[in-house]
């Protein structure tokens, strides 16, 4: 190179070629050296806005009570979100209580059924639909039992259970005598849709929480101020385990599986494959007593060997309180973790699965707990909100006694809900900053999470105790890019529950499975959200089907929604207008 | 002894001629409880005066993180305890509030000894010492009835006994205190405590705060403040109030268990090994302590190190429930199944064992918990009324605290130990009754029974007493002292009176059994004996009454 000499009037070539060559260092210096890690630039702002009053979401929830403090009015309810008319969009399922024993009928209360018009607006379809069922309703499950291609509901009560068959006209029918699964009058509580031996027939798990009717109800009081009783006063129910047979009915499997050898007080769980055996298995969240975990065989037989594998009780070996759980792999290291949210003066527990099936309790090590150690939570969800390429935390919070305040003021029964955004692995509580998220001050039972509006953003539906619903928008505002999943096949097991798929975008891997029943005795996610931070396409797409089958797609682009079938066939699900 | 020895004469004779005054002044000290190896502010006739844990940290002195913990009256009842863990790692069942606790209910322990005795009362008005007469019936007595047992007044409960009429009384109680005793440290903690039990934890913290105004080191205050804070959720203030309480305590076990607890729930891990292997250092080991830093090294995958821990808290504590899950898990992560399973299977039949005794406690009424923590608030606020020379106060609380939870025993046992001073046998009685129903193997109730029938005269029931106490407890020396004084009172079996009193003086070297070894050596004529017993007692006590007066009959006859 030569320097000439200085000039403003003109470019030397020579200069322009050492100027050139000054250039390329710095590009290539910058590229490697200075730029950052996509993955590691701030993290977007966690950010909701609540859209209720304008969704046309009018929902109130009621649990039926009157004063006498029956147990079950704690424990109600879950809610669903499901695309019952299968035009794209996830519409919303609300449970609700009825009157009990000894309490006055008041205004005629039902489940709600909303459609989703796009844009976060809903119609209440209830009665077209014909889902308005008047029992006390704890939880439930979405799932297409029949694999017409259309998903059904289950609606776990306390009392009779109900399941709907979707006639695929936007209606349904209560078919659950023809079906078998009655199931008798028990206190319910989360049920699951798996297919236990991969049949390609979706099996039904029935969650039950104690023994209990109204004329054993015993009324507390401490200091004067009425109390709720402890699950304890009750025997523990064992759960129900109903076996597709493949033509509209179910058979009861309950003692045969495996699963009858043990009874607990049910609560919330989650299906998933946690030793990536290939089959799916059971994790059930019981109140205040030891926790499940029922390994399949393969062959729809189950062992339980929670305490063998570290999650029956939290690390100090104590029960918890064990309300909602959600699964997912919070570290992306290809083994599904369990999430717990629990009781008062207890932490929620985040157990990390170290492998084959093998959980450890870290919760503290990781911040999981956030702040929610005075509070009672209930609906939890694992969830990329700022599409990152990691799970954060919701925790749903509300105590059980409107009138804790009056007994202890360390706690309320009314509470903001918790956002925890996933670092890297560690857990922040970014709740007070998360815009009306720290506004909203309700007792919070089932929570569930959608893109409502397809705007690549995952979206949180809240139920609330003896309060009105909420619909939260996420706004979060973010580059990251994203893409979501439907997993389609023909004939069985129409939605692929139980099946795993992995995303791969550069130096990000992530997994997830199809789960049918999660949270709190609550039911979302058949479609899968993978937050993809800077990649704007996805290199490389894993489905191992349950039941068979393993196909890989490349090259996909970021943004979208896709349809995946077996083969490797896939669509573009819908062009979203963000 | 100096000067020259009285006349020799047999004890016998010598009492036959001064028989009211040798009697009255041997005889009438030995009303009191035996007490062994007790510093000299445990003696009959001294104040009660709350532990000065600033100036002996005792690493018993707090055991349990129970918030309602008597300061001033140590009862050493052997079910006192209360695992750390449960209160503060395992609140399911509210054991943070201490559901249950508050009162030393029920073990039927054999170590619950009886403490000083109540302060004497007003000045103006002395309650006689430990040098009041045991020959002298009790004045509930004078018509010659020297048996059985008369009822006690026992306050008027409502019925039903509701939980807001309970916490009403304790606040009425608390707030006499800290109005009638606005500096006294522990009438503020008993005032706080009742807010506490209201769910009004805000204004129980200002007094809380208030109490470390009026000493800094006021133990009881960090922790309860602590354990608030905790609650909740406010972890670093928690730390902060912690690690204060532990600059003035170093040894107080449950502080720095919480300290460490509150590091752990914030991931941090190595802080949480230093705290308790500062404790260690400090020779105030404790299972819980070894749990927590177990869980810190688990969470480093050092499960070597959290074995080893967890084996010595098992050892200490064999039934040690979450200790026993714990040491499964590390022995697991190690690669010793069998060793892991062998613990799961213990970890297992103890937990059935927790859930069917909490289960008992489900069983019982609702304001179960409330009852036991109102009672352990009337039993806090008779020692207070005692120290403050308000006797009659004192005993309504007692009374109060007893009546409320049925199978209290501190209420009751402070109860005796005022009836003892007062030389009221006849009311004692019907509490150690209750005493003996409530904890039949534990021989101290014995022993007090026997000193109440001592004050009626009657020796066959005292003689009775005694021995049965020794039958649970043949070690027990203040049973060998009273009946060695039985058979003295009694004029019968002096030489066995002699071997026991030599045997209560083996055992404990304490003045006022070798003031009994004197009398029964007198007694069968061995002068020297008695003088030279007397002398060691003052030695260890030059101001021991009793001593003082045998030193002077035996010198001067007087």
């Amino acid at each position: 190179m030569e320097f000439n000499c200085l000039s403003f009037a003109s470019i030397d070539i020579c200069r322009l070629r050492w100027f050139n060559g000054i250039a390329i260092v710095v590009v290539v210096f910058w590229f490697f050296v200075l730029a950052e890690d996509p993955k590691a630039k701030e993290p977007a702002r966690l950010v909701f806005r609540n859209v209720t009053q304008q969704s046309g979401v009018n929902f109130r929830h009621t649990h039926g009570g009157c004063g006498k403090y029956y147990i079950v009015e704690t424990v109600t309810a879950g809610l669903c979100l499901f695309d019952y008319d299968g035009d794209g969009d996830d519409d919303i399922y609300f449970l609700n209580g009825a009157p009990l024993a000894g309490c006055p009928q008041q205004e005629k209360t039902t489940n709600k059924l909303f459609r989703n018009d796009g844009g976060l607006h809903f119609t209440d379809v209830t009665a077209q639909a014909g889902v308005g069922d008047t029992g006390y309703g704890l939880g439930v499950v979405a799932g297409d039992y029949n694999n017409d291609g259309f998903l059904d509901l289950f609606v776990n009560n306390y009392g009779r259970n109900v399941l709907y068959r979707n006639n695929k006209d936007g209606t349904f029918s209560d078919v659950t005598v023809e079906a078998g699964v009655d199931n008798g009058s028990r206190v319910g509580a989360g049920a699951l849709f798996l297919d236990i031996d991969a049949d390609g027939w979706l099996d039904l798990y029935v969650g039950n929480y104690i023994v209990f009717d109204e004329s054993k109800h015993v009324f507390h009081q401490l200091t004067g101020i009425p109390v709720y009783g402890s699950p304890e006063e009750y025997p523990p129910d064992k759960d129900t385990l109903f076996k597709n047979n493949g033509d509209g009915t179910f058979r009861d499997v309950t003692e045969i599986s495996g699963i009858g050898r043990v009874a607990g007080t049910s609560m919330g769980m989650v299906a998933g494959d946690f030793d990536n055996d290939g089959d799916t298995d059971i994790f059930v969240g019981n109140d205040v007593r030891a926790n499940f975990l029922f390994v399949n065989d393969g062959k729809g037989y189950f062992t339980e060997s929670a305490l063998e594998r570290g999650v029956a009780y939290n690390g100090y070996g104590d029960e918890n309180a064990s309300m909602g759980v959600d699964c997912g792999d919070y570290d992306n290291d290809g083994w599904l973790d369990l999430f717990m949210s629990d009781y008062q003066n207890e932490w929620p527990v985040l157990y990390k699965n170290t492998g084959n099936g093998f959980f450890e309790d870290v919760t503290f090590s990781t911040g999981a707990g956030g702040r929610a150690y005075p509070y009672v939570n209930w609906g939890v969800g694992l969830v990329d909100f700022d599409n990152d390429g990691d799970k954060d935390i919701f925790i749903g919070n509300g105590h059980i006694n409107d009138r804790i305040g009056e007994i202890d003021d360390t706690t309320a029964y009314r509470v903001a809900n918790a956002v925890l955004r996933n670092d890297g692995g560690k857990f922040v509580d970014v709740s007070a900053t998360a815009g009306d998220l720290p506004n909203l001050v309700k007792s919070t039972r089932g929570v569930a999470f959608a893109d409502l509006d397809l705007d690549g953003r995952v979206d949180v539906v809240i139920l609330n105790s003896q309060d009105t619903a909420d619909i939260l928008r996420n706004v979060t505002d973010t580059d990251n890019h994203w893409i979501q999943i439907d997993l389609r096949q023909t004939g069985k097991n129409c939605f692929g529950v139980g099946s795993r798929v992995k995303v791969v975008a550069g130096e990000l891997v992530q997994y997830d499975e199809v789960h049918a029943g999660r949270g709190y005795q609550s039911h979302w996610g058949l479609r899968l959200h993978f937050g993809l931070g800077s990649h704007d396409r996805v290199d490389r797409l894993e489905v191992h089907w349950h039941g068979g089958g393993h196909d890989i797609i490349e090259n996909i682009p970021a943004d979208q929604i896709i349809t995946v079938s077996p083969g490797g066939r896939w669509s573009r699900s819908r062009i979203p207008g963000h | 002894m100096s000067g020259s020895p009285a006349k020799r004469v047999p004890y016998r004779e010598a009492a036959r001629e001064h028989h009211d005054a040798i009697h009255y002044l041997f005889c009438e000290n030995f009303d009191q409880p035996m007490r062994p190896g007790r510093s000299p502010r445990s003696l009959p006739g001294s104040k009660m005066t709350p532990r000065d844990t600033s100036s002996r940290d005792d690493p018993q002195a707090y055991d349990s993180g129970c918030f309602m913990r008597t300061e001033n009256i140590k009862f050493e009842t052997g079910g006192f305890r209360r695992s750390f863990v449960f209160f503060a790692i395992a609140p399911v069942l509210g054991l943070v509030f201490c559901s249950g606790c508050g009162q030393d209910e029920s073990s039927d322990s054999r170590h619950s000894t009886y403490s000083v005795p109540v302060a004497s009362a007003r000045p103006e008005k002395q309650t006689p010492s430990a040098t009041a007469a045991v020959w002298e019936p009790a004045p509930s007595d004078q018509s010659g009835e020297s048996q059985g047992t008369v009822p006690i007044k026992w306050p008027k409960l409502p019925s039903p006994l509701t939980g807001d009429w309970m916490k009403e009384q304790g606040h009425h109680v608390a707030d006499e205190l800290a109005q009638k005793f606005p500096n006294d440290v522990y009438a503020q903690h008993v005032h706080a405590q009742v807010y506490r039990l209201s769910g009004d934890t805000e204004e129980a913290l200002k007094i809380w705060h208030h109490c470390l105004e009026l000493k800094k080191d006021f133990l009881p205050a960090y922790e309860e403040i602590v354990q608030i804070l905790v609650r909740r959720g406010d972890h670093a203030q928690a730390e902060k109030m912690a690690r204060q309480g532990l600059a003035f305590h170093p040894r107080a076990v449950s502080l720095r268990n919480l300290l460490a607890s509150i590091l752990l729930e914030q991931g941090r891990l190595d802080e949480v090994i230093t705290t308790v292997l500062a404790g260690r250092a400090l020779g105030t080991e404790s299972p819980e302590g070894l749990f927590l830093a177990a869980q810190a090294y688990q969470r480093k995958q050092q499960h070597d190190r959290a074995r080893e821990v967890l084996e010595e808290a098992v050892r200490l504590r064999p039934e040690f429930t979450q200790a026993h899950y714990a040491l499964a898990v590390s022995l697991a992560r190690l690669g010793d199944q069998a060793g892991a399973q062998r613990h799961r299977e213990i970890f297992q039949k103890l937990k059935e064992r927790d859930q069917q005794a909490n289960a008992a406690i489900l069983r019982v009424e609702s304001d179960e918990f409330v009852r036991r923590t109102v009672a352990g608030i009337f039993q806090q606020a008779g020692v207070i009324f005692s120290n403050h020379g308000l006797p009659e106060r004192a005993e309504e609380c007692w009374l109060m605290g007893a009546a409320l939870s049925p199978k209290d025993v501190v209420c009751r046992q402070a109860l005796v130990v005022l009836y003892q001073q007062q030389r009221r046998p006849a009311a004692g009685l019907a509490i150690v009754e209750e005493l003996v129903g409530l904890e039949p193997r534990n021989p101290s109730h014995r022993v007090a029974e026997g000193v109440f029938y001592l004050q009626i005269q009657n020796f066959e029931k005292a003689i009775d007493s005694f021995k049965q106490a020794l039958a649970l407890d043949p070690k027990m020396d203040a049973a060998y002292a009273g009946l060695a004084q039985a058979y003295l009172q009694k004029k019968e079996n002096l030489e066995e009176a002699r071997r026991l009193a030599e045997t209560a003086v083996q055992l404990s070297p304490q003045p006022d059994y070798f003031v009994v070894l004197a009398v029964a050596s007198a007694e069968l004529g061995d002068w020297e004996q008695a003088r030279r017993n007397v002398e060691k007692a003052l030695t260890i006590n030059p101001s021991h009454d009793l001593a003082r007066k045998l030193a002077r009959f035996l010198q001067h006859g007087i």
